[in-house]
């Protein structure tokens, strides 16, 4: 670049025009190459080429991301220099690679303990979504996992949970030992509005029930009331039904056409009385594969229940299944008048044997309107007792309800994505080949180096 | 073009005729060659523990867990080498007094840059085919992928071709050329790192400062993922300190 001002050649000398040139032409040239390095950060285009595109998000999150209409921020709460934060980074940076509505970031919950306070981290490895005041929080990052997360927190409105009223069931806002008031609570705050139904004021179940709840009626429902909850189901609603013993028999005639029979018994534990003092409070401990107890590991106690038996083979289009189940020294004890006495014990070919069911779920495959087909479901636990306040809070009890009551709600919007197939490429190395390796990356191939260098070098003196 | 040619050749020779270049090659391969022999014995070990761990054996993947750290052992090793290598490109000349006989007539220059530029880059990209011995030996007893080799080569390539843009512009700064390679070292180093206070920073602050790191894009193409942002920084980043060695070497002519 040659400057060529003639009324500043005669007032500067010669270097500082130069200098001032050249320092103006590389302020130029940096602010080109800022704005194309911004818009190819903003614009960017990706090419995965792994294999297996373990890099690239699959079609379904493609479509959530896209779908965005509002700005979708995730805190990743990982230590600084933990393993698992490269994988989460992985991942994160392709949802924001896809959409400039979504936002992430890391932060240490160990150096930002006001942070992890307000979000209520308590393990590393939490991803909190937030979308519009709503948070979700993903325990097991997976895309999954993840997608998921976004679509309850980028969901309009809220779902409803209703729960039944008027057959002297559990109170949502009895804060006592035996109300339901933190159960009220915790589901509320996992973004799903709590409503009361009391069916013989109302024209059947609302329709914007995502879920109806039965918490432990003590008198039996009316013939009406079951003939509205039957429809309910029959056009692919949600039920969750938690009875005690001794529960209606209509409740239970309406249960036995999906493939569900309560028993009528008393759970008698005799391992709980070590862990909670009470032989009446089976421990349950194992779990079924399904996606309510997948990947459950506490324990936790019923007080006072009763036992389920499932239909080998039920009634057409039923599936049911079991969901968890009391240790094999427990016995449902059928004699009311002994069991009162306090002298109840186990009398072999009258008494259930366990291990015991004591939840269970039945999934009724129905036509919906428009010929979709929706699938009704049905969980049913043989007591109502286990997410009172007062055992709430113990081991695995309200986690259990909770997984139960967002896998009704759920079950529908949520969408599946089969992890990658892994590319399993294991290497069995010998001790010999291991010497092999050694030899050749570590001696052979530098020695060749400076061999060649010593020979080309001694050559030219040599030839001096 | 003629004249770049010559300037090449006669750069390369003298790379060859010097024992820097040689030193430099061993020291790379010695380095990366055992980080590459403790890593393959230590996949070999994972996978005889994942016979009897089927949670472990879904992890195995050896294009991550073998080819993913060649690249990022290869990166960091050059962070002491290339410095080594550009050190002399100008200096030298410089102190011998040759820099005249290149400001005179018959090279220009741009060709004088392009023709230094291309030998030593030759140098690094004979390296890099050593380099690919390593992938070689993988390739022996498993299967890595092909993606991520070729995206790896092309990361280590551009961030080769970025390193000794910086050091040829360290090169024509001093006479001297430990100060030279010393500068090289520091400045590289120094954008290596750029993206590490990600965290700590204002998001947009972090994210700028991230793109700016050197380490952060090599990581996606070492992880087999060709992003367009990551070429485009490198690109500009050489550039940008070619135009200043340009400016450099001007200087010479006006500051007298």
């Amino acid at each position: 670049m040659r400057f060529k001002d003639i009324e500043l050649r005669s007032l500067f000398p010669r270097s500082i025009r130069y200098g001032a040139n050249v320092f103006l032409l590389t302020i130029f040239l940096l602010g080109i190459l800022v704005i194309i390095n911004a818009l190819s950060a903003r614009h960017n285009i990706r090419f995965d080429l792994t294999k297996t595109k373990r890099y690239t998000l699959s079609p379904q999150s493609v479509k959530v991301l896209q779908g965005l209409k509002e700005e979708v921020k995730a805190i990743a709460f990982y230590r600084e220099g933990e393993a698992a934060r490269k994988g989460a980074e992985d991942l994160l940076e392709q949802y924001a690679y896809l959409s400039k509505r979504f936002k992430y970031k890391f932060i240490d919950p160990d150096r930002h303990p006001g942070k992890a306070k307000k979000y209520e981290i308590t393990s590393y490895g939490i991803v909190v979504v937030e979308c519009g005041g709503k948070e979700e929080k993903v325990f097991d990052l997976t895309e999954e996992s993840f997608t998921n997360a976004i679509i309850r927190a980028t969901r309009e409105g809220r779902k409803i949970i209703y729960f039944l009223q008027g057959h002297g069931e559990h109170a949502l806002d009895d804060v006592q030992r035996s109300g339901y008031s933190l159960v009220k609570r915790t589901i509320e705050d996992q973004n799903y509005k709590v409503k009361t139904l009391l069916l013989l004021r109302e024209k059947g179940v609302p329709q914007d029930a995502a879920v109806l709840v039965i918490g432990g009626p003590q008198k039996d429902l009316l013939p009406l009331e079951i003939e509205d909850i039957k429809k309910y189901v029959e056009r692919g609603g949600k039920l969750l039904i938690m009875a005690d013993p001794y529960s209606g028999q209509n409740l239970r005639r309406f249960l036995d056409g999906y493939g569900l029979h309560l028993v009528d018994d008393v759970i008698i534990d005799k391992l709980s009385r070590v862990l909670s003092g009470d032989y009446l409070t089976p421990v349950v401990s194992l779990y079924e594969n399904h996606p309510i107890t997948g990947n459950f590991r506490d324990a936790s106690f019923f007080p006072v229940a009763q036992s389920i038996t499932i239909d080998r083979e039920p009634p057409g289009g039923i599936e049911v299944a079991s969901l968890a189940k009391t240790g094999p020294q427990s016995w449902g004890e059928l004699d009311r008048e002994r069991l009162e006495k306090g002298e109840a014990t186990f009398e072999e070919g009258r008494d259930k044997e366990g291990p015991l069911i004591v939840a269970a779920v039945s999934t009724k495959r129905v036509e919906a309107k428009g010929g979709k087909g929706k699938k009704a479901r049905i969980v049913l636990f043989g007591d109502s007792d286990f997410i009172t306040n007062t055992y709430f809070g113990i081991s695995g009890n309200g986690d259990l309800f909770l997984n139960a009551v967002s896998w009704l709600a759920e079950e529908e919007d949520l969408i599946a994505i089969r992890p990658k197939p892994p590319n399993i490429t294991p290497i069995i190395l010998s001790p010999s080949q291991v010497r092999w390796v050694f030899w050749l990356a570590v001696v052979i191939l530098p020695g060749a180096v400076i061999l060649a260098g010593v020979f080309i070098l001694a050559r030219r003196r040599w030839r001096r | 073009m003629k004249r770049v040619w010559a300037v090449w050749k006669k750069e390369l020779r003298s790379y060859f005729v010097s024992p820097i270049a040689y030193v430099v090659c061993t020291g790379f391969l010695v380095i990366t060659g055992y980080f590459f022999y403790n890593n393959i014995i230590y996949y070999g070990i994972l996978s005889l523990q994942a016979q009897s761990n089927p949670y472990m054996i879904e992890h195995l993947n050896v294009t991550e867990m073998v080819i993913y750290p060649i690249f990022v052992n290869a990166s960091i090793v050059f962070i002491f080498l290339v410095p080594l290598l550009t050190m002399r490109l100008f200096s030298e000349e410089k102190k011998a007094g040759t820099i005249e006989f290149l400001l005179t007539y018959p090279v220009r220059d741009i060709e004088a840059l392009l023709g230094k530029f291309g030998a030593c880059l030759s140098i690094y990209l004979l390296i890099l085919g050593l380099d690919f011995f390593h992938p070689l030996i993988v390739a022996a007893f498993g299967k890595p992928e092909l993606g991520p080799l070729i995206s790896g080569y092309l990361g280590l390539f551009l961030l080769g071709v970025a390193f000794i843009s910086f050091g040829i512009f360290a090169s024509s700064l001093t006479e001297n050329q430990i100060v030279a390679a010393v500068i090289t070292f520091g400045g590289i180093l120094l954008f290596w790192g750029l993206g590490w206070s990600k965290d700590l920073v204002p998001t947009l602050l972090g994210d700028i400062l991230a793109h700016l790191s050197l380490l952060n894009h090599l990581r996606s193409f070492a992880k087999g993922v060709i992003e367009v942002k990551g070429v485009v920084y490198y690109l500009s980043f050489s550039f940008f300190f070619l135009f200043l060695t340009m400016r450099s070497l001007e200087s010479k002519r006006w500051r007298g």
